[in-house]
């Protein structure tokens, strides 16, 4: 209960953030190791969203991609 | 109550002074008191538990009652309990009774502390600094008295302490019940400014790190399983050892770039081993 009442909207505004900046992180390593030349386009994409479900998602298929095509195609989807 | 302990404790338990803060931890995993105090009490040392409550709680005397059991069985001396109600609620009868036909095997009574029902005023008069963190929630309150307090905890805390107290006056402020919703806001935009400083609390940033790193580790975990299904239980039990950033962003990389399953898993038993 001590902990509850110390919560404060701007810590968890801060929470979110580190949340989605650790998606973001993940995203842009597998980019760079999977697929350089699509970093730049990656680095746009990520710093549009905000959506930690939708970063994550973005990294799973950036994972999975089996080709540059494939992720580019990802990347396009998720900058519409 | 944290740095604070000693200037309130006399004021919500007259005739008593704090000696020191004991560790919370009791052997049963499940049972985790808010905050005890070894304190001196009308001379005599004694533990202080005290809880603080937010909502109504059918079973808090059998609660206290465990705490005070635990604590007592932990240091062996007799235990003031008390709990700490910050907003108006129905507060169940604060006695612990065991009855067996018409025998009472058990009696257990804690203390209870109202918020709602302390007049603000007597504290902001006689300038217990300590208390001010729970103005808002007291009986009286109002946004011109509430401003003078934050001037005067100004003067009092400097840097990351000014602004851990006024997080917490903050957090109570906006769940006070006795306070207008207009009164609130007045004093919330007084508090804005302190924003910027809880990015350089190290305790904050700390708790920021580890959110990100444990994001890290749950989008790796989801990676691998996606890539190599067949190594989502050995991942998975590896990647939780792994956190600093910089390890994880080498196994991610090395896994995003493994051609095939063995080279993934030849990346987890060495960077996680």
């Amino acid at each position: 209960m001590y902990a509850e009442l110390l919560q404060d909207p701007a810590i968890q505004e801060l929470m979110a953030r580190a949340e989605t900046e650790g998606h973001r992180k993940t995203v842009m390593v597998i980019v760079e190791a999977r697929f350089p030349t699509l970093v730049e386009e990656a680095q746009q994409v990520v710093s549009q969203l905000n959506s930690p479900s939708l970063l994550s998602w973005l990294g799973r298929m950036m994972a999975s991609a089996p080709d540059e095509a494939k992720a580019r195609w990802a990347l396009k989807t998720f900058a519409a | 109550m944290e740095d604070h302990a000693a200037e309130m404790l006399p004021e919500i338990l007259p005739e008593s002074r704090l000696i020191s803060e004991q560790n919370a931890e009791l052997a049963r995993t499940n049972l985790r008191p808010d905050l005890v105090y070894l304190i001196e009490y009308k001379g005599k040392q004694r533990i202080l538990n005290l809880e603080l409550q937010t909502n109504e709680d059918s079973d808090m005397a059998y609660r206290m009652l465990l705490y005070h059991v635990e604590l007592f069985g932990k240091y062996r001396l007799p235990v003031i309990s008390m709990v700490m109600y910050p907003f108006e609620t129905t507060i169940p009868e604060p006695v612990f009774r065991e009855e067996s036909e018409d025998e009472t095997l058990l009696v257990f009574k804690h203390r209870v502390l109202r918020l709602w029902t302390l007049e603000a005023e007597q504290y902001v008069r006689k300038r217990v600094v300590s208390m001010y963190t729970l103005l808002p929630a007291m009986k009286g309150a109002n946004a011109p008295m509430l401003l003078q307090a934050v001037e005067e905890m100004e003067q009092e805390y400097k840097g990351l302490h000014l602004a851990r107290h006024l997080l917490r006056f903050r957090t109570i402020l906006r769940r006070s019940k006795t306070l207008t919703e207009q009164d609130k806001q007045i004093v919330e935009e007084r508090l804005h400014m302190y924003d910027s400083l809880l990015d350089e609390d190290p305790e904050i940033q700390e708790r920021v790190a580890k959110a990100k790193i444990e994001t890290q580790q749950r989008d790796i975990l989801l990676f691998v399983k996606a890539r190599f299904p067949a190594l989502a239980e050995i991942a998975q039990e590896r990647i939780v050892r792994l956190n600093k950033p910089d390890e994880l962003n080498r196994l991610t990389e090395q896994i995003a770039g493994a051609p095939d399953e063995d080279t993934a898993r030849r990346a987890l038993d060495t960077l996680a081993a």
